[in-house]
């Protein structure tokens, strides 16, 4: 068996755990540059004027300012020392644990069925998630981690554990609806509806294995198959992303070339960290940047591509073809709101074919070694390229509400009155 | 990061207590910094002085310490505030002092308690702390 736990709002509730006058009230938590909603609190999500995620902020600020509503920008700080309270916490009391999500993770159960009973094993992560990390969280029980997903939406609307057995499973996949099945997008539900398959139970029910492949390609079947209580998502299986990309609103709009090219060298160096940590290299890399759309100015959408012959991972390479791709998209006289990269077409190391006729190597590859040894050892941005710039950014993110650091910093430490 | 000096003497030999070397004693280790319910406070508001608390003092707080046992020590939650809070009787009747919040009704102690206190370190002379 497999659980899924997952925290409820976690960007919301982790903000509560030092302040415990707002627990009762709406929570907001704000994207980068404080642009958009990200995260509400089930309270916030109650009020029913933000339909769906990603809503601009300055579209509800005024009504959120009237529902008495706190509003946060985004502390990654804080959010990954709870997520670390919270893998860890997990960690401690099951066999084997996959962490999906800064707050979900996968925990495999197997042959524990016949030891505990699960429903009270579930209660027991919940609470010691509760306890450890402050943190109020789902557990989805269930034979695969597609129906575990399923249990785990289901323990969300009842008292927060819920178990799929062979007893429960008719009725509870009938009244699941099939585009709240995990990895199902509105193209796939919309075939499947075409062949009267409404719900998880109808798909289920469908016998027709090549259709399936036909319509929905391999990874249909996979979710065809966890519903039917076969595992076939490994456990520890993580792909390899296939593409990494960083991008960012910039906290003003810029109009300056020197600093959209600053921007994007740090991104470059943030995305090839991330392609080198996992030993591969990419053959193409996608640079774009844009204006405000929600603004009332003149908009421009400037991108740009380009392809290598031979796999790199080479940070000063990629930010050299990086500004020259800049060099062709940007444009004078335009307020850049966004920027960002792509690498893409990334592959292991050591399956990247070699091009015998390209003049281009990753002989850099020493100096970004020694590079991300350092930068791990002392700190994100120890060592950088002088091409992400020296001084202040204006593009650097906005954070107007941002919390404190309360775990992480001597001078930020929550604060016990006596008298 | 390399935490031993490593002792080698001028003669290349090693130092005949080398096979005694131990781990150095960390505090970190001892009351579980890293582990996932211990947190750390920090004192403020004047002299508590029975427990010779004072402001800027450390405080480590550990959340599974959630069960009220007599003369321990508690983060309390006051409304907006966290308080320092110890458990006492007096005449039988379950206290948290100095607030005297009674708790004969409370069926739920843990509502009310954030954390147990594991240990307090009376900061003297404060270190340096980068903003």
């Amino acid at each position: 068996m497999i659980a899924l736990v997952d925290v409820n709002s976690c960007y919301a509730s982790v903000e509560s755990v030092f302040r415990p006058e707002i627990t009762n009230r709406p929570i907001v938590v704000l994207s980068n540059n404080d642009g958009a909603i990200i995260a509400a609190n089930r309270i916030a999500k109650n009020l029913g004027f933000m339909s769906t995620m990603c809503e601009p902020y300055f579209k509800v600020a005024d009504k959120l300012k009237q529902a008495n509503a706190v509003v946060f920008s985004s502390n990654y700080v804080l959010i990954h020392d709870f997520s670390r309270r919270f893998h860890h916490t997990l960690f401690n009391l099951v066999p084997q644990l996959e962490t999906y999500s800064v707050d979900e993770a996968f925990c495999d159960l197997s042959e524990m069925d016949k030891i505990y009973d699960l429903k009270l094993f579930g209660k027991i992560l919940k609470d010691e998630v509760w306890t450890n990390a402050c943190l109020p969280c789902g557990v989805g029980i269930a034979k695969t981690k597609v129906l575990a997903k399923v249990a785990n939406k289901i323990a969300k609307k009842m008292d927060g554990v819920f178990v799929i057995n062979e007893k429960n499973i008719k009725q509870v996949l009938s009244d699941f609806p099939l585009k709240d099945v995990w990895g199902l997008g509105s193209a796939s539900v919309r075939k499947l509806n075409l062949l009267g398959i409404r719900t998880a139970w109808d798909f289920r029910k469908y016998e027709n294995k090549d259709k399936i492949q036909k319509l929905l390609t391999k990874v249909g079947v996979k979710i065809w198959q966890e519903l039917r209580g076969t595992p076939c998502i490994d456990f520890l299986d993580v792909e390899e992303k296939d593409m990494i990309g960083n991008s960012r609103s910039y906290g003003n709009d810029i109009y300056s070339k020197r600093e959209i090219a600053e921007s994007i060298a740090e991104f470059v160096t943030n995305a090839s960290m991330t392609l080198r940590k996992q030993n591969s290299v990419c053959f193409g890399i996608n640079v774009f940047i844009h204006t405000n759309s929600f603004k009332d100015s003149p908009q421009y959408y400037g991108s740009g591509f380009r392809k290598f012959l031979s796999g790199t991972s080479d940070q000063i390479l990629l930010i050299r073809e990086a500004h020259s791709i800049i060099d062709e998209i940007f444009k004078e006289g335009y307020g850049y709101k966004k920027g960002g990269i792509l690498l893409s077409d990334i592959r292991p190391r050591n399956e990247a074919q070699i091009d015998l006729f390209s003049k281009q190597t990753d002989d850099n590859e020493k100096l970004n070694k020694v590079l991300d040894t350092i930068n791990s050892r002392w700190g994100k941005n120890t060592i950088r390229s002088a091409a992400c710039g020296l001084g202040i950014k204006e593009w650097s993110r906005r954070a107007d509400f941002y919390s404190r650091d309360y775990t992480t910093n001597w001078n930020h430490l929550p604060l016990l009155r006596i008298s | 990061m390399q935490d031993d000096f490593d002792y080698k003497g001028q003669t290349g030999f090693q130092s005949a207590c080398t096979e005694y070397a131990q781990k150095n004693l960390s505090l970190d280790e001892l009351f579980s910094l890293k582990a996932p319910n211990i947190y750390l406070w920090r004192a403020t508001g004047g002299i508590g002085k029975k427990f010779h608390i004072r402001e800027g003092d450390l405080v480590i707080v550990d959340r599974k310490l959630n069960k009220p046992q007599l003369g321990k020590l508690y983060v309390v939650i006051v409304g907006s505030e966290f308080h320092l809070g110890e458990y006492v009787q007096i005449q039988g009747i379950p206290f948290l002092a100095p607030q005297m919040i009674n708790l004969q009704n409370q069926w739920d102690f843990q509502s009310l308690i954030w954390g147990g206190i594991v240990a307090i370190i009376n900061v003297y002379t404060r270190p340096e702390v980068k903003a």
